[in-house]
């Protein structure tokens, strides 16, 4: 299995598993899951899959640990006074620390060996090369399990909300290994809670009806996305990307937004395939995307883009570091001097930056990922900065905020900043980003539309119009979950005789205008190498 | 809660506070403004809100604020 | 009760399914085999425009196999008539599909099955993708969505291009290396993979039904064979009873020279290596004894046409501009 839009994922071994998993009786139901998991896994990274044995054993271990400090400090609490009680909170909470610390350092720690080993080598090498210090280390290649960036984050977020209290350390090892090792969100997400998921694993209910239908929905409107849009965009996009050079701005700017549409119809696509395919085993998935791009501002487009990604830095890393003690003292004294406005801005921006560069890092080792990252950080809190002044400037244009007008600029505004940050997401490296960006300003031209250029790279007239239409029906979808109208329910309220037609129509929709087969590269799972 | 009530007006004076439950959810209060918020209302009532606290829920209303409040106060 | 009702009304709509998926397959297959007709390979599908049971010889294979073996000079020196259903990179699923697609209208005697498709391996989902398309071709062709027009509709199949070199793509491109020893005697065996051995059984038991005799032949590539896979594709002969011709070891019978006969230092045969090749190879047949010599016979002018063809343009510029 290379991807879950394989034929063997489709229709080999998800219908195998929700039959076995159907067949059997319900308590080993959880069991059914975790083995399929397993299989699942070790089809896409064999013997690796003891990396998220060991994580799993750890995370199961520490929080354990974590749950007997607690209880411990609990039984010792009711027996001494009131005024040493701060001071054993204390202690205790010193000892949690660092297990904590322990816990969350061997995960992060790797995460990082695995995946940025070859990267800091590199850097040093050049380093080296450039302090003129005769020693080249030798690169290793590590091989990466599937999906280590996304359940490494669910380990620690499993690790701090037992510290927190939030949630209190699970004995059952089967619980915790599915909560960690689900087939369908190992590779790309979401990014899960334990309160969210693990509890609904491992009831075992039998699949039900709406459940298989819904999800199957679900699934399909995924594949659309993927196989229609994704896959028939890569060849122009690899081309460009990678012959960016030779073309004018023109070209560049279709590429970049082309990039853009693929990146969130190969992503939320997959994530439509994954929350289906959980629904048929009853697991509510969180949802990832809000349609990101009615956002009017980037820190918006952010909140709904990738969710479960940006809560977990919120919670993880924002929170905690703005909320730490130096962060707040800071905070009170910021606001004495520069005003309520820019006061907290201070420290929030020491959080932000901490949280874009993990944000960066965390989906590659790569100098362009850095950027990526800061571009972001730099976006955002000039946003933060300017809001009120923006707003005052505004109320003297007489501009409504709330006018159709402003708010298409917003809108547009922010998918053009959204697109400029992807496009250096993408490049081949920092520098070509830069330069294709150049390219972009200083070169632009829509001569290539004219002579025939665009039709060029990979992409015909019809593919074009395939792609102009399939992307015009998620518009209109999205359009109307953003109004809270739900297309879905909609759909399978209607009469059985419309409601297949509906799905008929969608399954040959995929099966002629799909770009797979001979002539086509289908594009790689793009975030499951994050 | 008056003096909450003149803290979240000094932060971010277009809302109603009185009335509105969705001030995280609809985006009124930003990151930032919460950032200001949590350093301010530590400082006033002379409490220490844990991470563990800052959730949608306890921020979406002036009132879930003030709840949180005391139930700080009352364990301190 | 109520869950059987539900199975019932999925196994309905996937009933559906299959049917609508069945009807399009006309609409969306190739309506004829020609360049721009939109048919894959349409060099080994030439076969399809070949009169009903005149093809005696079946040639099976990847590029080796279409580089390395002329119908044309078959039917010149024996008056064997041939085709050669070769295509680039041939995975044994393809194999097997041109393989019962040339007894749909053929019976030929004898299939020559050329090795080296033996050890290209491959993965289950391409496996099933391909048993999947064979089911449904619309899954093959679907990508004609943009060439469709009102005539598709009816759904009239004519297949009308004759193909002049039944499907030989020499060229005489001289590219080589100096005295190769690649062919060094040892008893280990390169395994052939689960898969390969699975297509290998379907395809022997493919002829026995039919009553052609497989043969397995090996044609001279430095790059893709040696001994190993000499004994891995030797066993496999040894297991089904199936004559086994390796050219690699008959350096007296097929004297190749490697300086000149090949087009890629090795890795295939260029124009003058394929007529050593089809040389013994035609000799090889007829010794046979079970071929007839069709040359001269009316019901075979057009094979004669197409000779007259071949030999204008073999002699005197490169073949096969389809690379």
């Amino acid at each position: 299995m290379s991807s879950f839009f394989s034929i063997l994922y489709v229709l080999v071994f998800l219908p195998s598993v929700v039959i076995l998993y159907n067949i059997f009786p319900k308590k080993y139901r959880p069991i059914v899951l975790l083995v399929g998991s397993y299989i699942f896994f070790w089809s896409m990274s064999g013997k690796l899959l003891v990396y998220l044995l060991f994580s799993t054993l750890s995370v199961h271990h520490i929080g354990l640990w974590l749950t007997n400090l607690q209880s411990e400090r609990n039984l010792k609490l009711k027996e001494v006074e009131k005024s040493e009680k701060k001071e054993l909170k204390g202690l205790y909470q010193k000892k949690q620390r660092r297990v904590v610390l322990f816990g969350v350092l061997l995960h992060i720690g790797i995460l990082l060996a695995v995946k940025y080993t070859p990267f800091f080598t590199e850097n040093i090498n050049s380093l080296f090369g450039v302090l003129n210090i005769p020693i080249t280390l030798d690169i290793p290649k590590i091989m990466m399990p599937i999906g280590i960036s996304f359940y490494t984050l669910q380990a620690v977020s499993y690790i701090f909300d037992v510290y927190r209290e939030i949630i209190s350390a699970d004995r059952n090892l089967l619980k915790i290994a599915l909560y960690m090792g689900f087939f369908p969100q190992i590779m790309e997400g979401p990014i899960c809670r334990y309160s969210e998921t693990a509890h609904i694993l491992c009831e075992g209910e039998r699949t039900s009806y709406q459940g298989l239908t819904m999800g199957i929905q679900r699934i399909l409107y995924g594949m659309l996305k993927k196989i229609v849009v994704a896959d028939r965009l890569n060849s122009l996009i690899k081309t460009v990307f990678d012959n960016y050079s030779q073309y004018d701005g023109g070209i560049i700017v279709v590429a970049a937004v082309c990039y853009t549409l693929q990146l969130y119809m190969e992503f939320s696509g997959t994530m439509d395939l994954v929350i289906g395919t959980a629904q048929i085993f009853n697991v509510k998935l969180p949802e990832n995307f809000r349609q990101p791009f009615f956002s009017k501002t980037v820190s918006e487009f952010w909140s709904r883009w990738h969710i479960t990604l940006g809560i977990f830095f919120k919670d993880y890393i924002f929170y905690p570091l703005s909320m730490s003690k130096p962060l707040k003292k800071l905070t009170t004294k910021a606001r004495k001097l520069v005003g309520n406005h820019l006061g907290p801005l201070v420290a929030g921006a020491v959080a932000l930056f901490c949280v874009w560069i993990c944000n960066g890092l965390w989906h590659g080792a790569g100098w362009n990922y850095i950027f990526f990252g800061m571009y972001h950080f730099v976006l955002i809190l000039t946003g933060n900065i300017v809001e009120p002044y923006a707003k005052k400037l505004l109320e003297r244009l007489h501009v409504k905020k709330k006018g159709v007008a402003y708010h298409t600029f917003s809108v547009v505004r922010t998918v053009i900043l959204v697109v400029i940050g992807e496009m250096f997401f993408r490049a081949n490296g920092l520098r070509a980003g830069m330069s294709m960006f150049k390219n972009m300003i200083t070169n632009f031209s829509l001569a290539s539309f004219s002579d025939g250029t665009i039709l060029t790279l990979g992409m015909d007239a019809q593919d074009f119009m395939i792609v102009g239409i399939t992307v015009a029906i998620v518009m209109v979808i999205s359009i109307l979950k953003e109004k809270d109208v739900s297309v879905r329910e909609g759909i399978a309220k209607r009469n059985l005789v419309l409601r297949w037609s509906i799905y008929y129509a969608l399954i040959i929709f995929i099966v002629i205008f799909g770009a797979y087969g001979r002539g086509y590269v289908p594009v790689d799972p793009i975030y499951a190498n994050f | 809660m008056e003096r909450l009530i003149e803290i979240l007006e000094d932060i971010q004076p277009a809302a109603d506070y009185e009335t509105c439950t969705t001030l995280i959810d609809d985006h009124i209060l930003d990151s930032m403004a919460i950032i200001a918020l949590v350093a301010e209302i530590e400082d006033e009532f002379d409490i220490t809100i844990p991470t563990v606290e800052i959730i949608p829920a306890n921020f979406n209303s002036a009132q879930a604020m003030y709840d949180m409040i005391t139930r700080l106060q009352e364990e301190e | 009760m109520k869950c059987l009702k539900q199975i019932l009304r999925c196994a309905v709509f996937l009933a559906g399914l299959v049917l609508i998926l069945t009807v399009l397959h006309p609409i969306f297959a190739p309506k004829n085999n020609s360049e721009g007709s939109g048919i894959e390979d349409v060099s080994a599908n030439g076969i399809l425009s070949e009169k009903k049971n005149s093809i005696d010889v079946l040639v099976l294979g990847d590029s080796l196999s279409h580089t390395a073996i002329s119908p044309m000079m078959l039917y010149k020196d024996y008056g064997i008539t041939s085709y050669l259903c070769g295509s680039y990179g041939q995975y044994m699923y393809d194999t097997l599909r041109y393989l019962e697609q040339a007894f749909e209208n053929q019976s030929p005697k004898i299939v020559l099955l050329e090795t080296d498709t033996l050890y290209r391996r491959f993965n289950v989902t391409d496996a099933i993708a391909s048993s999947i398309q064979c089911e449904f071709p619309v899954f093959r062709y679907h990508d004609r969505w943009k060439d469709i027009t009102a005539s598709d509709f009816k759904g009239d199949i004519n297949y009308t291009c004759i193909n002049d070199y039944k499907g030989y793509r020499g060229k005489d491109i001289v590219n080589g290396i100096p005295n190769p020893q690649y062919m060094v005697p040892t008893d280990k065996i390169d395994d052939i993979s689960t898969l390969n051995q699975y297509y290998m059984n379907e395809i022997v038991k493919f002829c026995k039904e039919k009553n052609a005799e497989l043969i397995l032949v090996s044609t001279p590539s430095v790059l893709n064979c040696n001994y190993e896979r000499h004994n891995g594709i030797q066993e496999i002969a040894d297991k089904y009873g199936l004559e086994y011709v390796d050219m690699n070891l008959l350096a007296e019978e097929v004297p190749i020279d490697w300086e000149k006969d090949t087009r890629d230092k090795g890795d295939h045969l260029n124009h003058e290596g394929a007529k050593k090749v089809t040389s013994y190879l035609g000799k090889y047949l007829e010794d046979k004894n079970v071929l007839t010599d069709h040359r001269g016979d009316k019901e075979y002018a057009q094979w004669d046409d197409s000779l007259a063809i071949y030999m204008e343009k073999i002699e005197t510029v490169f073949v096969g501009t389809n690379e």
